[in-house]
């Protein structure tokens, strides 16, 4: 039998275990929930080609048989001497050393908008002049080429090119170019320059990316006269070496070569994204983090800086320094193919001001600085047709919401 | 040491992780016809059994994770549900059960050869609702902080069934040391919520790029029953034929056994509703095609966030079908192991598994049996329930002429609303003819364990053996059994010993039958000086040993036991 006093203690727990107490179930809700989500914003894969492609139509691109990118641009014009001249009033039957002035020509290298600041050093740039000239006299020409980049307060700077002495020929830094005797029966006389760093600053110049190039060109006649002598031919005392033939033409042509071997020195890219709306309430988020995982196969890696811009273009928040997004991948040193794809993982949180900021914010300005070879100066790598890039792009977000 | 100890609590608790309901009621053995669902061999003692609409049985269990207490904290005169702490309350594996049964009828008899028949009808509703707190997590606290993981939502289950069982049940004694049942039941469906048992699904977020990678096979959500609710064209009238009949039919099987491994020990071993319903009527269901699918984003050159979202989205399209289907009841197995260390004291250690959803789901029980008086059994268990913390249950079973009352519950300590998490209550009221006041097997002495109650020994069995004859009784007399005067030519094997008790084969035998296992008759003659407790003690043991190497069966060991000190007396009395 069971013994009266464990059913004492059976019944004196059942009674303590037990209450009365109600549930008060009145005005019953969820609570604030707070929440982290990952997930994926996007990702795809570049070709360098494509990029390049897409960045400049203006300038046409090639590779050479090892699979190298170049750009190149060629201008083609036809300068009338004798319509220009009479429109400067000059008279080029009077053989004297007289300069007749051309309109400012100008191109755009698109590529180079892109660029905000830094360097981009091109290992061998060159700047081809192909000249075929008619007239049969002595002709030298006078070149001044200087380029504008907007600068980051949205002003023109001014950029020079600078040609050494060597390029020159005459004095007055002239470049003569060749022209028919009197007795040639040959159309036409050609002339090659070029402009490369040796005799000029050319790679300089383009390193820091003008957007716009300038060239002022000049003809001189009767280069190989001093200034104010008049020469004159009395036949048969003088046999005449010159003639203004009126009708004779300039043939010129301009081709810019730039072969994409290329030292990148703290290259600013920005992009912009505009018209961004925040649609979330960005009350309920109290952290966002940016993730970008790369697989660079490109010869260069590159920082990633972040700017937040208002309507006025005012920056509203900046990351405080720039997060790795691409690393530099090792390169083989004969042919500078990429070994293999350089792996790059790194995110970056937007706390608090930040967050606050893409209320107003209307443009997002990624800024992504490029250097080649780690930092090494003067050490060029060759950009090839097959290199590529794979991005993803991905965000955690921390969420405070009622349900 | 306490490695050892703390090995032990880990595995304990994680076979508990998701026990079954109602182990104090299993704990009283065959005490009732309601522990035949529990296994189906337990046939309780008595000629013939009725059970009322209702009043004879009411099963309930609920059973949640959490409690109102562990989730909702008052904030100034707002009361709020927080995540947070919903969230940190589970387990790794959780569940929501709403069980209930109720007994529409049962009949049953005992047949003249020993065979327990019993016909019953049963509505039942069983809700379970499964989710692993990863999947809670995920919904509730992103997925931030399970980046890199795998996300199981395969392991996400619903099931609803509501349904009636018409069942026949059969229970039989094979030589005395094993006793074996089935239940065989037809199943009416009504109503059904479901996932399929085969349903898969895991996602994980890359821990590279945070991309969504998903795959999931039989992502669906069947429904039958239901919709008819909210079709007007449907009337009441229909509604109610509904409920009577439908297409909705399926059947099951109760398997149980229980095996007697010597005088001390007996195994019991079941296993219930291995079964289906095919459901036709009304149904639909909804779900995903098969797919597998990884979101990374848009495509960041010229991509489309439409194009993105509309890609993703067309794998989420769901899909509606009429088409008939099959849900599996959730089998369980039971498995005890009794011990009777004491003369009408068991100890009974219980292993069950249910399996919902395709899933396993073990659980543990300790108790402990006693037979108060003939009519009396208790019972007190100490369990391992689904979600919760150890748990101490008690059950009785009482007699009062043909009326049985029997109630049941795991949970006695503990009851306070707020912080209540589950409950567990079986009860009701059976009418049992013949065979009263017996007690367990156990009552009769050490050495004689099974699972309460040896049909074989009741009234309604017209068979007996005597001395290793089969013999059949001429009739009753209130808790005796008469049968024909036996010859007095003694078997050639009988020992010495064993024919020292021959004057009890003089005359007119009379053979406590079922109740001379009892007590009632024994105790009088304990009482007795001329009997002797202790004589009878002594006698129990040399007939053990007359009788080594053969299984002495607690009902010929009582005969024995009463034919040698008790009956005598008796017979005088009755006399």
């Amino acid at each position: 039998m069971i013994k009266p006093s464990y059913l004492y203690i059976v019944v004196v727990l059942l009674i303590s275990s037990c209450n009365v107490d109600q549930l008060d179930v009145e005005g019953l809700k969820l609570s604030e929930n707070t929440g982290l989500y990952a997930f994926p914003i996007g990702e795809t894969t570049y070709q360098l080609m494509e990029l390049l492609e897409d960045a400049d139509s203006t300038l046409a691109i090639d590779t050479d048989e090892n699979g190298m990118i170049s750009f190149s641009f060629l201008e083609v014009d036809t300068i009338g001497l004798a319509e220009e001249s009479d429109e400067q009033d000059i008279d080029l039957n009077l053989f004297v050393r007289q300069s007749v002035d051309f309109p400012i020509s100008s191109f755009n290298i698109p590529l180079f908008e892109t660029f905000e600041s830094g360097s981009f050093l091109l290992e061998n740039p060159e700047l081809n002049f192909t000249i075929k000239n008619e007239l049969r006299m002595p002709l030298a020409i006078g070149l001044v080429i200087w380029g504008e980049k907007l600068d980051s307060l949205g002003e023109l700077d001014s950029i020079p090119l600078n040609i050494y002495d060597a390029f020159f020929d005459l004095s007055d830094t002239l470049k003569s170019i060749s022209n028919l005797g009197l007795t040639d029966t040959a159309a036409v006389s050609s002339t090659f320059i070029t402009l490369n760093k040796t005799n000029s600053d050319f790679d300089q110049f383009l390193g820091k990316t003008p957007e716009t190039i300038y060239m002022k060109l000049s003809m001189v006649a009767n280069a190989d006269l001093d200034t104010g002598v008049i020469k004159v031919f009395l036949p048969p005392d003088t046999i005449p070496d010159r003639e203004f033939n009126a009708g004779a033409q300039i043939f010129t042509s301009m081709e810019l070569e730039l072969p994409m071997s290329i030292d990148l020195a703290d290259l600013a890219v920005p992009v912009d994204l505009d018209s961004i709306s925040v649609d979330v309430d960005v009350a309920t988020l109290d952290s966002l983090q940016l993730r970008v995982v790369t697989y660079n196969m490109l010869p260069f890696g590159a920082l990633l800086n972040l700017q937040f811009l208002d309507a006025s273009g005012v920056v509203l928040y900046s990351l405080e320094e720039g997060f790795q997004v691409l690393a530099n991948p090792p390169l083989n040193s004969i042919n500078f193919n990429v070994k293999e794809p350089e792996i790059n993982i790194n995110q970056v949180w937007l706390t608090g001001e930040g967050i606050d900021a893409l209320n107003d914010t209307q443009t997002i300005k990624i800024i992504m600085t490029l250097n080649t070879t780690d930092g090494a100066p003067n050490i060029y790598t060759p950009l090839l047709e097959d290199y590529t890039l794979e991005v993803k792009i991905s965000g955690k977000v921390r969420l405070s919401y009622e349900l | 040491m306490k490695k050892i100890i703390a090995g032990l609590y880990i595995l304990i608790c994680s076979f508990s992780a998701l026990a079954q309901e109602g182990t104090s009621f299993y704990h009283l053995g065959s005490a009732t016809m309601q522990s035949t669902a529990f296994n189906a061999s337990y046939f309780p003692k008595g000629n013939f059994f009725i059970g009322l609409p209702v009043l004879s049985g009411i099963s309930l269990y609920a059973n949640n994770r959490f409690s109102y207490d562990d989730v909702v904290i008052k904030n100034g005169d707002v009361n709020e549900i927080n995540l947070d702490k919903l969230v940190s309350s589970m387990g790794t594996a959780n569940s929501f059960s709403l069980h209930g049964t109720v007994s529409l009828a049962h009949i049953g008899f005992r047949a003249p050869s020993g065979l327990g028949i019993s016909l019953f009808a049963n509505e039942r509703i069983a809700t379970d609702f499964i989710y692993p707190k990863e999947v809670a997590e995920l919904l509730f606290k992103g997925n931030g902080d399970m980046v890199g993981e795998e996300i199981n939502i395969g392991k996400v289950g619903a099931s609803i069934n509501y349904y009636r069982e018409y069942g026949l049940g059969l229970a039989y004694e094979l030589g005395g040391r094993l006793k074996v049942g089935a239940r065989l039941k037809y199943l009416q469906g009504f109503v059904n919520l479901s996932t399929p048992h085969n349903f898969e699904a895991t996602l994980k977020t890359n821990n590279e790029s945070y991309q969504l990678e998903a795959d999931w096979q039989n992502f669906q959500l069947r429904t039958a029953g239901i919709s008819q609710f909210s079709d007007d064209a449907i009337n009441d009238e229909d509604l109610a034929s509904y409920f009577i009949s439908n297409g909705n039919t399926g059947f099951a099987i109760d398997l149980g056994l229980e095996y007697k491994l010597n005088g001390y020990y007996a195994l019991a071993l079941a296993v219930n509703d291995m079964g289906y319903i095919g459901w036709k009527e009304h149904v639909q269901t909804s779900g995903l095609s098969d797919s597998t699918f990884v979101y990374a984003g848009v495509e960041l050159q010229d991509g489309d966030i439409i194009d993105a979202i509309s890609s993703v989205s067309d794998k989420f399209k769901v899909d509606t079908t009429y088409e008939q289907y099959t849900s599996f009841l959730p089998a369980n197995i039971i498995g005890s192991l009794v011990y009777t260390p004491l003369k009408g004291t068991d100890v009974i250690t219980t292993l069950n598994a249910k399996i919902l959803q395709g899933q396993i789901n073990p659980g543990f029980g300790l108790g402990i049996r006693q037979t108060v008086s003939p009519s009396v059994i208790v019972s007190a268990s100490v369990t391992k329930l689904p979600q919760q913390f150890f748990n101490i249950g008690v059950g009785f079973a009482a007699k009062l002429g043909p009326v049985q009352l029997y109630m049941a519950t795991d949970k006695i300590l503990g009851y306070s609303v707020p912080s209540m998490k589950w409950a567990q209550v079986q009860l009701g009221l059976n009418f049992v003819f013949g065979g009263s006041g017996e007690d367990s097997d156990s009552k009769s002495g050490k050495g004689t364990t099974s699972t309460q109650g040896s049909y074989g020994g009741g009234k309604g069995v017209q068979t007996y053996s005597f001395h290793g004859q089969k013999i059949k009784a001429k009739k009753y007399e209130d808790i005796y059994t008469i049968v024909p005067e036996m010859s007095k030519a003694k078997p050639a094997n009988y020992s010495n010993e064993w024919r020292s008790h021959e004057r009890f084969s003089k005359g007119k035998v009379f053979i406590n039958s079922k109740s001379a296992k009892s007590n009632n008759v024994g105790k009088k003659f304990k009482k007795s000086p001329s009997s002797g407790a202790d004589k009878n003690q002594k006698a129990k043991k040399n007939n053990s040993k007359t009788f080594s190497g053969k299984w002495l069966s607690h009902e010929n060991y009582s005969k024995q036991k009463k034919g040698k000190k008790s009956k005598p007396k008796k017979q005088k009395q009755k006399k």
